[in-house]
């Protein structure tokens, strides 16, 4: 754990998890405190946080935004897609998504 | 004589497609078939100079990934009846034509080589079509061979969804207009060596690096399958093309049963018995290039 407000700009700074590289995790739930900078995530649920890097294999991407890293099989219920790769995945429809075709 | 049979993979690594195509090269009447690669890497990676006797495919409107280069495959095919068949399965018999030749008929829509088993379902391993079957059967599944979602699966763990695997949808449709799903498990029989996972392996290695896919090898068996399989046929890829270039699988053989080993004496046992049958498989597919 550790807080990524900068000292002295927030009264109550918020602490977030952030997930490294090298890490895995399976068949978790992450909420909107978790930053992703470079964990494999199998088979997860994303919910509101931000995914700056790594891997997004399988699972659910519910909401929150996808900044960078690979989305790969994974399904997109909402969020927005701001860079990276859509390795691939389906859409809200369930429908597949090709390589490079993320939701706008 | 006019080919019949048009023979399509996918495949983002070189390595692969070009011990497959070997394979295939050999079980295969050049006479009859058609060889097609969809190069699958993004970067342009397979090349026609080391895979000869293949029309190489990039992706393009349309076939943008694998997925969409089966509906391609499909939409294009000028021979009556196409193959589907991995690079992760080798052909290894010079019987699998004749075989799956005499099945043809005109109530057979497809001969599937490779049942899926426990899973249940259609496969795309080594399915054998027939394409006017299956163009007709897309007005039923205007999507093709493309998977979908069909919703969450509410279990205790998270992050779970069912839905339709590659070709299931298709498959099923050409099913209800009547076509018959004629099945010849070849791979059963021992006319194909199948691995799993070798490409997704090396993917999440190179994507997550080998701590993450090991951590994933020695709880999940399809990564396991993925890693020693790779270490199978890396060795056969060395020997079978000593110039190079080097394979792509690149996580050191220690380091995956050192994985392995922390795993318990279970997971130890468990992956010595597959490494077993993938080391044997490596020799068939050797003997058989050899010949």
């Amino acid at each position: 754990m550790e807080s990524l407000s900068p000292p002295g700009l927030s009264p109550q700074p918020l602490e977030r998890v952030v997930l490294r590289a090298g890490e895995l995790r399976s068949h978790e739930r992450f909420g909107p405190d978790v930053v992703n900078r470079g964990a494999l995530l199998y088979s997860c649920e994303w919910d509101s946080g931000v995914f700056e890097s790594g891997v997004m294999w399988g699972g659910i991407f519910r909401s929150g935004r996808f900044l960078g890293g690979v989305f790969w099989g994974a399904w997109w219920l909402g969020g927005s897609f701001e860079g990276g790769l859509w390795h691939s995945g389906f859409g809200p429809d369930g429908l597949y998504r090709p390589r490079g075709e993320s939701p706008r | 004589m006019t080919p019949l049979l048009t023979i399509f993979t996918a495949s983002v690594r070189e390595d692969l497609a070009r011990l497959w195509l070997a394979c295939v090269r050999r079980a295969f009447p050049r006479d009859e078939t058609l060889v097609e690669i969809f190069d699958d890497s993004e970067a342009g990676r397979l090349r026609p100079e080391r895979l000869e006797g293949a029309t190489i495919l990039r992706p393009g409107p349309g076939r943008r990934d694998f997925q969409e280069a089966y509906n391609d495959a499909l939409g294009r095919a000028a021979t009556p009846w196409l193959a589907l068949l991995d690079t992760d399965t080798y052909a290894v018999s010079r019987d699998v034509w004749p075989r799956v030749r005499a099945r043809f008929g005109p109530d057979v829509a497809a001969v599937l080589c490779a049942p899926r088993g426990a899973t249940g379902g259609d496969d795309t391993v080594a399915l054998v079509l027939n394409v006017a079957a299956y163009r007709a059967a897309c007005e039923d599944a205007p999507d093709g061979f493309l998977p979908r979602v069909e919703g969450e699966v509410n279990g205790e763990r998270p992050g779970q969804w069912r839905g339709h695997d590659t070709g299931d949808l298709l498959t099923r449709a050409v099913a209800r207009r009547g076509g018959r799903i004629d099945v010849l498990p070849l791979g059963d029989e021992g006319a194909f060596v199948r691995f799993d996972a070798l490409t997704n392996a090396q993917l999440l290695a190179a994507w997550s690096g080998d701590g993450p896919l090991l951590a994933l090898a020695r709880e999940h068996v399809y990564f396991r399958e993925g890693c020693l399989g790779n270490i199978a046929l890396r060795r056969l890829y060395a020997r079978t093309f000593p110039d190079g270039p080097p394979f792509s699988f690149r996580v050191p053989t220690a380091a995956v049963w050192a994985a392995m080993a922390s795993g318990g004496l279970g997971s130890l046992r468990d992956a010595a018995s597959r490494a077993r049958r993938m080391r044997a498989g490596a020799r068939r597919i050797e003997k058989f290039l050899r010949a």
